[in-house]
């Protein structure tokens, strides 16, 4: 029986699996195909590789029906390639069983959703605590509280979803993904529900969260401001990425100050 | 383009778009759809299944009634009457249309043709099976020969028989065995089955023993020198009426009728108890009807939230709040001329298939091949009723969905509906109670008006407490649970009680219909059995008071039929007389007066005689409501053999017999004593209608006598509710149907509505099984919960539904709660509804995580 995640380490022996020094996430020759209404195949990855730091801001950009999506959700677990491998932190996560990989999302990944998914019937403190609560650990009151204020929302974490805007939903979706601390935070399209103002405290928030603490964030963007804003970033085009630029120097401007800052 | 075409040309276009979208939603949601279209449907069934097999039953009756009349105009019987009746007319006494008589009808004017045929009642025997049956002989007019062969031939020669299938089943015999026929005082004859006679659907010989003899058979068995049935063809233009006052004068022999008369008469008291049931059928055919609109309404319901965008985007790209409702009542209309289609052909379909059961239910006639009809109402009126139905289902819906503002579409999610108030909970509370009360008095007190009025505010109050009550026991439930994932799907009924009470009111409904049907229908049987039960008079007495005397023989054949606990000769006194003084002066009364102990008679009667000793100085009365003679006066008894003065009167509740003394004061008074009556008492658990059956044979073979007692008002009134009864399950059961389709559809909507949340749910780290348990605990706990209600709500309306038939059938209403039965239906009904949506819960536990990240 496995009792940690620990356990379920598989180690790299290829050169291909073996991580770049520092890389929490390690994705190599990933493919995924699906078949189309008509029959044809889509081939939404096509033998990717990518290599996340921790203290970056990946971004991931391209057209929409690139295959960005697709690599988002292989990434975090929450599909599998055809073929290829997902390492995050040491372990294939292409290869758990559902426990495992549940598991894993709750306490090393977090996600902000491009809708935001929060639970309507849930209070926002609510909504923030679940990740914590589907684990059955305790939620830290004070961090949470802390998050929630460096983010503007200190008052608003017993409002319902519906009594908030959307930027404020947005950001409570941000806290909710920290709040259990992930080594990875995943964004779908972070900015592409929100106004212009919304959106740029969005990739600010972001890049708090990457540089500050050390997070290591993958976001997927079709907005500009992302992509500029990005340490590193990609482009998708026919399921083939292709590395645009490169900021090395970001990663090394961790702030312990922050809110979110956590024991790694 | 005038402005009117112009504006004609943008209605025709905005139509088609609304169509389009409507359409398109129900291509992409093609569960949602089905769900409706078969509830929908299954209403619609239910009512053409009622209205053909109710207009099949019709044309039934029309041919049994005019297939034996066929081309024939007035008919003449002398005395011999068919089936029960026959047992105390008897054939004796009765002259039959001589020659002479003949030749006189046959000469009249307007007379084209007449043929006569005998009739007689007889005992039919093999082994230890004894039936009364009916024999004719072939009508002399060939045309007026209505019985065909279903099997062998027409009996040609003395000693052979055609039996009607059903005699052949009673009898345990076929073509080619014999049978005993016998007649008292004329003999006892063996026939051989030659022929099955075919009884084409004539109503008097589907559940009769009937046959055909030759004529000299029939003749003999009848008694009779000749012939007792006469039938005429009236010349073409002839008046029947005419006709049969020229057969009265010149042959006043029997009792000469129309055929049209008789076919009246007969039709109206055969379409009495047709129409009646029809009625209940069509009744009970509308609860289903309304059931799948409630179940429609809630399948809507249930997809709100999940449309509330898309609506919100229409009105944003410039409809108006008509065109909203305009569309939704549109996808309902288009849902119900679908549903309706399919209904109506499965109804008829149902209806086909039933049929030859039709038949098997006590009561009703059995409907031949040629009598299956569909009439055009059958088809239009399922039709408009669905269509109807989908509209009444689609007027919430439609409301809300007008009432959404343009705004919404900007909204991610809906606003978070109010917990209820506490003012509702107490009005609901008042409603709920006030309305029980209401019910129970009104019915109590025979007023319709109250009994509704406090059903409908009872039912509000149900429907109002229903949120109040799942919101309050899934908080308690969620306080005791400590996991996290468990304690979210109770939250969201606590959170979000409308969405759950819809899920709930389905469920409720279908509970509901299953605890109030099978509340009624023990309350009604309860109630008729109470009666049986309760009464006083002994189970079967064969004889009269005042008929002949019952031989030693025949007492003995009585106390040796099977069933049969105990037999009690009553015998009574002749010309013997109760003088005294009454209200109105000197009163001499001459009813039969028997004598007899309290111990030997009270053992033929249920709960014992009724006085406790018979005295010597005491004349007993039955009492009524206009005393016969002044308490405490003495009165005379006076017989052909002496008189006793200075008897005490004694007036009896229930006595079993108009005027009773002592045996010794019978003897006194008395001339020679005669048993005219014997009571029997049946064994618990006897087979009543064998025990009847039996005891009919023995009473015909002792001389014609008759047989009555609460033991036949039993087999009659068991008849009428075994047919009551097949009906109402039969119906129930497609209105249960619909209800808990409707239950699982919209517990199995409800969870697909929230296939996005779920994912999310899944993508932040919910387990599969866990999302599993989450979904399973939250909807036992609404389908409890709706259960409870269900069998609350139906029991009462049932104890009201049960009470009120018990007060049309004149019985006192009786409270019946089937605990064990409704607990086994209901935890059945819940467990079919829990699996049915356990299918959807499984697939949401299937969902990829991934999809939380998709915008659909």
């Amino acid at each position: 029986m496995i009792r940690s995640v620990d356990q379920f380490v598989v180690p790299c022996t290829t050169d291909a699996g073996r991580p770049e020094s520092g890389a929490i996430v390690v994705a190599r020759g990933l493919r995924r195909t699906y078949r189309a209404p008509d029959g044809s195949e889509i081939r939404a990855l096509d033998d990717v590789d990518l290599d996340v730091q921790r203290g970056e801001l990946t971004v991931i950009a391209g057209p929409s029906g690139s295959g960005k999506s697709t690599l988002l959700q292989v990434l975090a677990g929450l599909d599998r390639p055809d073929s290829g491998s997902v390492h995050i932190g040491g372990q294939d996560i292409t290869r758990g069983g559902d426990r495992t990989l549940s598991r894993m999302r709750r306490r090393r990944l977090g996600f902000v959703f491009q809708s935001f998914n929060l639970i309507d019937s849930l209070t926002a403190r609510e909504n923030i605590a679940l990740p914590m609560q589907l684990d059955g650990r305790k939620v830290d009151e004070a961090r949470m509280q802390s998050l929630a204020d460096s983010l503007g929302l200190g008052e608003r974490l017993d409002h319902y979803p519906t009594q908030l805007s959307g930027g404020q939903q947005q950001r409570i979706a941000v806290v909710r993904a920290l709040v259990s601390d992930p080594e990875v935070v995943f964004a779908d399209e972070p900015t592409a529900s929100l106004d212009t103002q919304s959106g740029e405290q969005m990739i600010a928030t972001l890049l708090e969260v990457a540089h500050h603490h050390g997070h290591a964030v993958v976001a997927i963007s079709h907005d500009p401001k992302v992509e500029q804003a990005g340490d590193k970033v990609y482009r998708m085009a026919a399921g083939q990425l292709t590395l645009v630029r490169s900021n090395e120097a970001a990663r090394t401007d961790f702030s312990p100050a922050a809110p979110w800052a956590g024991q790694h | 383009m005038t402005v009117r075409q112009r504006a004609r040309s943008r209605f025709d276009v905005l139509v088609r778009a609304l169509a389009f979208v409507a359409l398109a939603d129900v291509r992409r949601r093609p569960a949602r759809a089905v769900v409706a279209i078969g509830t929908i449907a299954l209403g619609a069934a239910a009512l053409a299944t009622a209205f053909v097999l109710g207009a099949s039953m019709h044309t039934a009756i029309d041919t049994g009634l005019t297939v034996q009349y066929a081309g024939v105009d007035v008919v003449d019987k002398a005395g011999v009457a068919t089936g029960q009746d026959a047992v105390s007319t008897g054939s004796s006494g009765v002259e039959g249309f001589s020659a002479r008589d003949q030749h006189r009808i046959g000469a009249l004017r307007d007379v084209d043709a007449y043929g006569t045929s005998y009739s007689a009642v007889a005992v039919a025997q093999v082994g230890a099976v004894t039936r009364a049956v009916t024999l004719d002989s072939l009508n002399t007019h060939r045309p007026f020969q209505w019985q065909r062969w279903a099997d062998g031939r027409a009996p040609a020669a003395a000693g052979e028989i055609a039996l009607s299938g059903y005699t052949l089943d009673q009898l345990h015999i076929g073509l080619g065995d014999l049978v005993a026929i016998s007649q008292p005082g004329i003999g006892r004859f063996s026939f051989r089955v030659v022929g099955v006679v075919d009884t084409r659907g004539v109503l008097q010989y589907q559940r009769t023993m009937y046959g055909v003899a030759s004529t000299a058979s029939v003749r003999q068995l009848s008694g009779l020198s000749a012939p007792n049935s006469l039938l005429v063809k009236a010349v073409s233009g002839a008046d029947p009426g005419a006709v049969v006052n020229a057969i009265n004068s010149v042959a006043p022999r029997g009792l000469p009728q129309s055929t049209d008369d008789i076919l009246n008469a007969d039709k109206s008291l055969a379409l009495t108890q047709i129409n009646a049931l029809n009625a209940v059928i069509a009744g009970l055919a509308g609860v289903a009807s309304l059931v799948a609109a409630v179940t429609a309404m809630t399948t809507a319901g249930a997809s709100l939230a999940a449309r509330r965008r898309s609506w919100a985007l229409l009105r944003c790209v410039g409809a108006d709040r008509r065109y909203v409702a305009g569309m939704v009542a549109g996808e309902a209309l288009l849902v119900g001329l679908v549903g309706g289609v399919i209904g109506v052909l499965v109804g008829v379909g149902l209806a086909r298939l039933a049929a030859p059961l039709v038949g098997l239910v006590p009561g009703l006639p059995a409907l031949q091949s040629d009598s299956f009809t569909v009439p055009g109402y059958a088809i239009w009126v399922p039709l408009l009723v669905a269509l109807l139905l989908a509209a009444a289902g689609s007027l919430v819906p439609a409301w809300l969905a007008a009432r959404i503002p343009p705004s919404a579409a900007l909204q991610s999610s809906p606003p978070s509906a109010r917990p209820p108030s506490r003012l509702r909970t107490v009005v609901a509370l008042v409603l709920t109670a006030g309305g029980a009360v209401a019910a129970i008095v009104g019915m109590q007190a025979a007023s319709g008006m109250a009994s509704g009025a406090g059903v409908l505010a009872m039912l509000v109050g149900f429907g109002l407490l229903l949120a109040v009550t799942l919101r309050a026991v899934a908080g308690a439930v969620g306080a005791g649970v400590s996991s996290a994932d468990r304690k979210l799907g109770l939250l969201d009924v606590v959170r979000r009680p409308r969405a759950a009470t819809v899920e709930a009111v389905a469920i409720t409904l279908a509970v509901g219909m299953i605890a109030m049907s099978m509340v009624c229908l023990a309350s009604v049987q309860g109630a008729t059995s109470a009666r049986l039960d309760t009464s006083p008079s002994p189970d079967l007495m064969v004889g009269l008071v005042t008929g002949a005397p019952i031989a030693k023989e025949t007492v003995s054949s009585l106390a040796a039929v099977p069933g049969v606990a105990e037999a009690v000769p009553v015998t009574f006194g002749s010309g013997i007389s109760v003088r005294g003084r009454g209200h109105d002066g000197k009163v001499v009364l001459t009813t039969g007066t028997a004598g007899g102990d309290a111990t030997a008679l009270g053992v033929g009667l249920p709960f014992g005689f009724p006085v406790h000793e018979v005295r010597d100085d005491t004349v007993y009365i039955r009492s009524s409501g206009f005393p016969p003679f002044f308490r405490g006066k003495p009165v005379t008894v006076r017989g052909p053999h002496g008189r006793i003065p200075g008897m005490h009167v004694q007036y009896v509740d229930d006595l079993p017999v108009p005027s009773l003394v002592s045996r010794a004061a019978l003897k006194k008074v008395s001339g020679p004593t005669t048993v005219n009556e014997v009571w029997l008492k049946l064994a618990a658990g006897a087979d009543r209608a064998k025990v009847v059956d039996q005891v009919t044979g023995i009473a015909i073979l002792g001389g014609q006598l008759q047989v009555s007692g609460a033991a036949i008002l039993d087999l009659r009134v068991a008849s009428a509710f075994a047919t009551a009864r097949a009906a109402a399950v039969g119906i129930l059961s497609i209105a249960v149907l619909v209800a808990v389709i409707g239950a699982a559809a919209t517990a199995a909507l409800s969870v697909n509505e929230r296939a996005r949340t779920h994912a999310m749910l899944r993508a932040i780290g919910l387990e599969r099984t866990s999302l599993h348990g989450l979904l399973s605990l939250r909807l036992t706990v609404v389908a409890g919960i709706a259960a409870c209600f269900g069998v609350v709500a139906g029991s009462l309306l049932g104890v009201v539904a049960g009470g009120s038939v018990a007060q049309l059938l004149d019985l006192d209403p009786h409270v019946v709660l089937p605990v064990l039965p409704i607990a086994v239906v209901v935890v059945l009904t819940v467990f079919a509804v829990r699996l049915t949506a356990l299918v959807p819960v499984e697939r949401a536990s299937y969902v990829p995580p991934s999809r939380a990240l998709s915008q659909a």
